[in-house]
């Protein structure tokens, strides 16, 4: 007890100077990240979005690999819209359940355009092209099977079109499964966060760095242009780079609301952080590392901002945090478990902050709900999700791991670029 | 010379009839019925006075008894048309009880224009009075010239098709025994004809297949033989079956007729001859069998099996469709199958014609040639190109085309019929040994050609006398339930006693003057100077009597008719 209290005593005689010093981690990599997004979005006007309806001609594409279970519901989902998709072109990726037969059925039922089934699974990426070759829209939607969509969000996805030097757009996601597990409580709370709050204030920057294959618009000479999606996985941020580096403005459409389930177990949201982390590692840093040099035909000071971003919040932030815990130990021995508390409990403000920020801007959350969790996410985020990144990227750096996931086919593994 | 002469009113139809005959039951009740049909009637007992009576007037038809006491009907018409004064020719029509004795002799054929059998049918005379065609006739018709046939050394009377069409057939073909069928054409006609769904039909053509009866087409050794057994067996049947089927028009009684004279078996076959693509084992329409058939269902009388499930044209009903697989963009047959191409390192997938240059596959993405099969690329699936539009699918959507009247319908929408086998059943047989009777009294209706001759006479008179008097009658009715329980428990032979020992029962028992007729399937009663609702009250206790007097129980059950419902 006298520990505690001689560590509290120790804390608040603190100058300034020395009190920074003492939580230099959090100065140096959580207060600016929160600051930017904080600033961004109060600050920043909100992009006003053309009212006019969209003329273009819209096909929804949709790769899916046995999915029996899910596409009906999501194909009902389209069909509701006010602004209803002008072709739905499905493709059944090789499935093993009966998706082939139910997407013909839907077919016959006049439900969707087009269907097509392979025998052979053939990944995301390749399913997703042929089903954007076969499509006969000026605007491509794609979306995942287990999603389903508020009645407005193609409508409202459609409108930053009118730009003519949008390429992309990228929906918001939302879990619909928070309720199922506090695993998928903290990541209804991260997507309010980092995709809703965080992908607006990216989009008043021009740094919407990826249109999410979730639920995503793409202009469809642009994409095509751009040679449609590469071998995955990762091709969603993929493309979204190679479309921004051909110079198209990508943006974000907070209002087009989409659902998914998120992972409910801790064992599937950490395979699906190891890799996504190892995707965005291996695209940033190994494929598009020309971004990073200025001396590249091809440089540009947007792309830089959102490399070095990402490379110092989110890759030096994990690297950084185990050396941060053992030079408080070995400088303050026992003092530090109440530095590292008081600093959580420092991050626990901000997150409340930010929080209350991110529900005002997305309506849709059920913020109230998830609100007792938020104490809980607050440890989530700054340790446990850092260090399944610093994982990730060790793997990633290391074993080149991410050539391996089973997301893509093997096949494709072998000679990926 | 006995004449009778009674004028009756003019009308348009009123046709003035020469009947001549010398029985006096048949006079009455020939002239009764014409009679109240409003045509003059002039009677003739002999051959001599119909010839003065000819000579004397102009009759718009002559009905004939073939045996007259004098000289026969065929000379009586042959003396008459050779005294020159025909220059109106009647109709004559010959009646008889020989019919086939009478085709036999090719001159009947020429001089008389109708042959109507022995005992009367008064409908058909009644009919035959009404419906002949009044315009002048040419002295004689050519004579079509019979083909030789392989069976003419059998004594059977054929009829010819289509050879003898056209000319003046005998009302349900009596005298005939089966048809021999030359050609295939107009068969549809031939089963209209009254009569014909009662005989064997012999294909001389082969090519009837099921349709047919008997197949002449390739000629074999015991043709005569089972030709003969084919015949014989036809008759044997026919005999069993009620006047009411035999005369009947009602498609389902003839089909159910025919079903049974052929061995009782409705019998399907595929066949693309007729738009239905079902050949049946007869030569009746398979647009107008299937109403008969789900009528004689309905009955009970066929006991129908699942044989089919045929499309069919929404549009003209033909089973004749193309199947075919077409595009879904713009219905086009003209598909070919092509194989998706997945190129591994660029993730482009797409038919192969996007690759192919020449001998080469290049990504139409990246350029890469694919050297590779399992390495660079895979075929992870086929696709279907449609040669007319471009348009690829998975799965083609399946269509049928109507042969006969060019409509398209998709494989979904097209309407489809099943079709039964079916074997006629008990009831179905029972129905056609008794007929109308087998309905019971609720669908009863008093037919006038169901009642005996001499209970028309007397019903007759009863009902002049009710004209004039006002005094009332009674006719009854008498339908017997268990009678066919009773015939194949105990015999026909103690049925028929019992039903005559119950009916000699009945008639002591009636009051007044009861006269009781005999009939096929029921008997009558009609009773005088006693009103309807009085009999109707005394008949259980009538019945009672009769039913105690006899040891089997027949099922006795009345039906009473009064003046008022016989003569409204």
């Amino acid at each position: 007890m006298s520990e505690i209290s001689e560590a509290l005593d120790y804390l608040l005689a603190q100058s300034s100077a020395s009190f920074i010093a003492l939580f230099w981690f959090v100065f140096i990599f959580e207060i600016p990240r929160y600051l930017l997004i904080f600033l961004v979005t109060a600050v920043l006007p909100k992009p006003r979005e053309n009212a006019a309806p969209c003329m273009e001609r819209v096909s929804v594409v949709i790769a899916g690999h046995s999915e029996e279970r899910s596409i009906e519901k999501c194909i009902y989902a389209l069909r509701e819209q006010s602004r209803p998709p002008d072709e739905i072109v499905v493709v059944s990726d090789g499935s093993s359940d009966s998706m082939a037969e139910k997407i013909t059925s839907l077919l016959r039922q006049g439900l969707i355009h087009a269907a097509h089934s392979t025998q052979l699974r053939a990944g995301k990426s390749a399913g997703t092209n042929m089903a954007a070759r076969l499509c006969t829209g000026t605007i491509i939607i794609n979306v995942d099977c287990d999603c389903s969509f508020d009645r407005h969000a193609i409508r409202n996805i459609l409108r930053p079109f009118a730009d003519a030097d949008v390429a992309a757009v990228c929906g918001a996601i939302l879990p619909r499964n928070t309720h199922r597990s506090i695993i998928a409580a903290f990541q209804g709370i991260e997507y309010m966060i980092s995709i809703s709050l965080g992908k607006q204030s990216s989009d008043r920057l021009g740094q919407v760095t990826c249109v999410s294959g979730a639920f995503g618009a793409f202009r469809k000479d642009a994409f095509e242009a751009a040679g449609g999606l590469d071998a995955g996985g990762g091709e969603d941020l993929d493309l979204t780079i190679r479309l921004r580096r051909s110079g198209w403005r990508i943006r974000f459409a907070a209002d087009a609301q989409c659902y998914t389930d998120v992972p409910e177990t801790r064992a599937a949201l950490v395979g699906q952080r190891f890799r996504w982390e190892r995707d965005a590692v291996r695209l940033r840093y190994r494929k598009h590392a020309d971004m990073m040099n200025p001396f590249s035909r091809r440089f540009r000071f947007g792309e830089l901002f959102h490399e070095v971003e990402f490379l110092f919040f989110n890759v030096m932030g994990a690297v950084m945090l185990p050396f941060y815990v053992f030079w408080l130990f070995a400088t303050y021995g026992s003092f530090a478990f109440i530095v590292l508390l008081a600093a959580q409990l420092g991050l626990l403000v901000l997150d409340l902050v930010v929080f209350l920020l991110a529900a005002a801007v997305t309506p849709k959350a059920d913020a109230v709900r998830l609100f007792p969790y938020l104490v809980g996410y607050s440890v989530f985020s700054s340790i446990y999700m850092r260090l399944i990144r610093l994982t990730a990227y060790i793997q990633e750096w290391i074993f080149r791991a991410s050539y391996a996931d089973s997301y893509v086919p093997d096949k494709v593994h072998k000679v990926r670029g | 010379m006995a004449l009778t002469h009674v004028e009756v009113e003019n009308n348009t139809a009123s046709r003035s009839v020469l009947l001549v005959e010398d029985s006096s039951v048949t006079q009455d009740i020939v002239q009764l019925v014409l009679q109240q049909a409003g045509h003059r009637v002039l009677i003739a007992e002999t051959g001599e006075d119909a010839l003065s009576l000819l000579a004397a007037e102009d009759f718009d038809v002559v009905l004939m008894d073939f045996h007259l006491p004098d000289i026969n009907g065929l000379q009586v018409v042959q003396s008459h048309l050779a005294s020159g004064l025909n220059i109106h020719r009647p109709h004559f029509i010959a009646v008889t009880g020989d019919v086939r004795g009478l085709l036999a002799d090719k001159l009947n054929c020429e001089v008389f224009d109708r042959i109507v059998p022995k005992p009367i049918d008064i409908d058909l005379i009644c009919s035959l009075v009404e419906t002949l065609d009044l315009a002048p006739k040419k002295a004689a018709t050519p004579k079509l010239v019979a083909r030789s046939h392989p069976f003419a050394e059998l004594p059977f009377a054929f009829l010819k098709w289509p050879t003898d069409q056209g000319s003046n057939l005998t009302p349900g073909l009596i005298g005939f025994d089966a048809i021999l069928i030359q050609s295939t054409e107009a068969l549809p006609l031939l089963w209209q004809q009254s009569g014909a769904n009662l005989l064997p039909i012999i294909d001389l053509t082969g090519t009837l297949g099921t349709r047919a009866d008997f197949d002449a087409g390739a000629p074999g050794l015991d043709d005569e033989e089972r030709l003969t057994i084919l015949v014989d067996q036809f008759k044997d049947l026919h005999a069993e079956i009620h006047p009411d089927i035999i005369k009947s028009n009602d498609p389902a009684d003839r089909v159910l007729a025919r079903l049974h004279l052929a061995g009782g078996s409705l019998k399907p076959t595929r066949g693309g001859e007729h738009r239905s693509m079902i050949q049946w084992n007869t030569i009746a329409d398979s647009d107008d069998l299937e109403t008969a058939i789900s009528k004689l269902e309905k009955e009970g009388f066929l006991e129908t099996r699942f044989f089919e499930r045929v499309h069919h044209c929404p549009k003209c009903k033909s089973a004749r469709l193309l199947i075919r697989e077409e595009c879904h963009a713009c219905e086009s047959a003209n598909l070919t199958e092509e194989s998706y191409l997945h190129h591994f390192r660029c993730a482009y997938q797409g038919p192969e014609s996007d690759f192919r240059q020449g001998d080469e596959l290049i990504c139409p993405k990246c350029r890469r040639t694919l050297g590779h099969f399992g390495q660079d690329y895979d075929r992870p699936g086929t696709t279907v190109k449609c040669n007319s539009c471009s348009e690829l699918t998975t799965e083609p959507m399946v269509a049928f085309v109507c042969v006969d009247c060019a409509a398209r319908t998709s494989a979904d929408a097209t309407p489809t019929r099943d079709v039964s086998m079916g074997e006629v059943t008990e009831a179905g047989r029972a129905y056609l040994k008794s007929g109308q009777a087998f309905f019971g009294a609720t669908r009863q209706t008093l037919r006038f050609a169901d009642l005996p001759l001499e209970l028309i006479i007397a019903l007759n008179k009863a009902a002049s006398q009710f004209n004039e008097t006002k005094a009332p009658f009674v006719l009854g009715y008498i339908a017997y339930d268990n009678l066919d329980a009773v015939r194949s428990e105990h015999g026909a032979r103690q049925t028929a006693e019992a039903r005559s020992l119950w009916l000699e029962n009945l008639q002591q028992t009636l009051s007044g003057k009861p006269i009781i007729a005999k009939g096929t399937a029921n008997d009558f009663f009609l009773v005088t100077q006693i009103d309807k609702p009085e009999m109707d009250g005394s008949l259980p206790q009538y019945k009672g009597h009769c039913d105690a007097s006899v040891r089997l129980d027949l099922g006795a059950r009345f039906t009473t008719f009064g003046p008022k419902d016989i003569t409204a």
